[in-house]
């Protein structure tokens, strides 16, 4: 025991001191473990649900409203749905940042922390504009994956795509899937630690072969009585190096009103 | 025979320390006298019964703890022509097991506890060694190989030689184990020995240690020193073409001839520890200190240590996740 406890000395010592960082935490901190509080008062509506293009009941509105609503004070950023019927329409991009800049979104701020997702029901296409945190936030892979399954939904059912949508992209954007990913890493690396330490421990040479080839040569060099490399013939060969190309895509750009946005379109 | 102390009559024995025979009674150096023995089945000091088996030419009569040799066993025909003699002592033989299974964890509670580890025995281990001339012809055809790259185009430029080769190799005293009871690895692993301290056979380096006869003649064991022969002359050969990207051999003559075949006692510890129904050997080389064996594990601490070190990592891990989302 006296080993045991030797050699986990550090492990036990660094818990005791972590325990009494927590604990001197969970006396200080003033930190506000509640919902976000929306701070943008200069925001032009309060509606976040604009169906234009009528592909929503009226109670379908409702709830996606009531949705949008719980899920924007878990993730601090406004979350707007549009819907619209326009071939007209020549750059849903523009569009979609043009609709977010005039009406002032922003959960902490005008043109602040959110996000616009806009289909165009016309033409089929969409696209998911970002603004603020959730601009930082958002990748091109991820923007690619929230609206190709919104996409892959929006035809059999509208209502349960821009569901799917908001709890989506309010998942993306709070600490709770953080959280649920540190978990399972939480269990994996000590798991894949454990397993090096047994094994490295249980590592069990029996010993290793010390002589070499001169071990038992007398004076320790052989007599080299012929040595000869005669050269024969040579030849060359030759081959073109192909040369790889990569891909590329999306960014941020800057709109009309002088706002950067982020995001990524789709089709349906 | 047995070699008793002039000064006070104890069994005198041979000091690898000070490397020269000593008294473990009075301390007296070099004060030998030797004793003819009494044959193979009694103690020549207290007439207790002894049990060699058929290859034992020393051992330490179990009543009075006498080492005794058992010169019927080592002269004659059976008398080896060269000793090695014991220059790691007991104590220090023990310090090398501690010294490198000491900070293992998952050794078992008294593996290195002085009680077991009190049991380590020296002994002599007969060997025999073969001198050889050996030549090697070799013929084969070499390519080197070249890569350059220009622009977008790699070429590759082979370039063959005909590879001509003729070494004499002399090897000397390539040690081959003539125990039975010795496991052949573990006696190649405890290689090499330092020639330089052989001596002409002397009986006293034996008294204090065990000892084993040789238990089969030079020819029913040359294979294995012919075998590590040809390695040699083999690697040595490679290693004059290492030049080369590949040389696929031609024709190819090793050519092995006997000189001389010896018989000497090399030196080595042997401790045994039993653990769970099992017995795990360990030898180490009695002039060098390099020591051979796999540890028993002890599964109970196996799982201990590494579960603690599983739970200590995930709690470290939640208690700094949760002082990151309270800063």
């Amino acid at each position: 025991m006296k080993k045991y406890f030797k050699h986990f000395a550090w492990l036990y010592g660094l818990l005791a001191i972590l325990l009494v960082i927590n604990i001197v935490i969970a006396a200080t901190s003033q930190k506000q473990s509640g919902p976000y509080v929306r701070t943008n008062a200069d925001c032009l509506t309060d509606e976040r649900v604009f169906d234009y293009a009528d592909k929503l009941s009226a109670g379908e509105e409702e709830m996606l409203r009531n949705l949008i609503a719980e899920q924007e004070k878990k993730c601090g950023c406004d979350i707007v749905i549009m819907t619209v019927y326009d071939p007209e329409i020549r750059s849903l991009m523009n569009y979609a940042d043009d609709f977010y800049d005039e009406n002032k979104f922003g959960y902490n701020k005008p043109w602040g922390d959110g996000c616009i997702y806009v289909d165009n029901w016309a033409t089929g296409d969409v696209w998911f504009s970002t603004c603020g945190r959730v601009e930082d936030t958002y990748s091109n892979s991820m923007i690619r994956d929230i609206v190709d399954e919104t996409c892959s939904r929006t035809n059999a059912d509208p209502y349960k795509a821009y569901s799917y949508f908001v709890t989506t992209m309010a998942s993306d954007m709070t600490f709770e899937l953080n959280f649920a990913s540190f978990g399972i890493l939480g269990l994996v690396i000590p798991l894949i630690v454990s397993v090096i330490y047994l094994c490295v421990n249980l590592a069990n040479n029996k010993g290793k072969k010390t002589t070499v080839s001169t071990t038992y040569v007398t004076s320790g060099v052989p007599n080299m009585r012929v040595k000869q490399d005669i050269f024969l013939h040579k030849h060359t060969t030759h081959r073109t190096i192909q040369s790889s190309s990569g891909g590329g895509g999306g960014g941020h750009h800057i709109s009309s009103g002088g706002i950067s946005h982020g995001g990524g379109g789709g089709h349906h | 025979m047995v070699y008793k102390c002039l000064n006070c009559g104890a069994n005198a024995i041979f000091d690898p320390d000070k490397g020269k025979m000593y008294c473990p009674h009075c301390d007296g150096i070099d004060s030998e006298q030797l004793q003819p023995g009494a044959g193979l089945n009694s103690c020549v000091v207290c007439g207790a019964p002894v049990e060699p088996d058929q290859y034992t030419s020393a051992t330490k009569c179990e009543h009075c703890g006498s080492y005794m040799i058992f010169e019927e066993r080592i002269t004659g025909e059976r008398e080896p022509h060269l000793i090695l003699p014991f220059k790691v002592s007991k104590q220090k033989a023990k310090d090398c097991l501690k010294e490198k299974f000491g900070k293992k964890l998952f050794i078992p509670d008294g593996f290195l506890k002085e009680a077991s580890l009190d049991k380590m025995e020296g002994i002599y281990v007969p060997f025999f060694m073969y001198d050889y001339d050996c030549t090697y012809e070799y013929s084969g055809t070499g390519k080197k190989v070249r890569r350059w790259r220009s622009g977008n185009t790699e070429y590759t430029e082979t370039s063959t030689f005909q590879v001509e080769r003729v070494m004499d190799v002399p090897f000397d005293k390539i040690p081959v184990d003539a125990s039975i009871k010795m496991e052949d690895g573990a006696m190649d692993l405890l290689e090499p020995y330092d020639y330089s301290a052989l001596e002409a056979f002397q009986t006293k380096y034996m008294s204090g240690f065990l000892g084993e006869m040789k238990n089969m003649e030079p020819s029913e064991v040359e294979n294995r020193a012919r075998h590590k022969a040809k390695a040699d002359a083999e690697s040595l050969m490679r290693g004059t073409m290492t030049e080369y990207e590949a040389v696929t051999p031609t024709r190819q003559n090793l050519n092995l001839i006997g000189k001389r075949t010896q018989y000497a006692l090399l030196p080595v510890w042997d401790y045994t520890f039993r653990y769970k129904g099992k017995d795990y050997h360990f030898k180490l080389n009695g002039q060098t200190g390099k020591l051979i064996g796999a540890t028993p594990i002890s599964w109970g601490k196996a799982i201990g240590y590494t579960a603690t070190m599983f739970f200590g990592l995930y709690a470290v891990l939640g208690l700094l996740l949760n002082i990151l989302g309270g800063l």
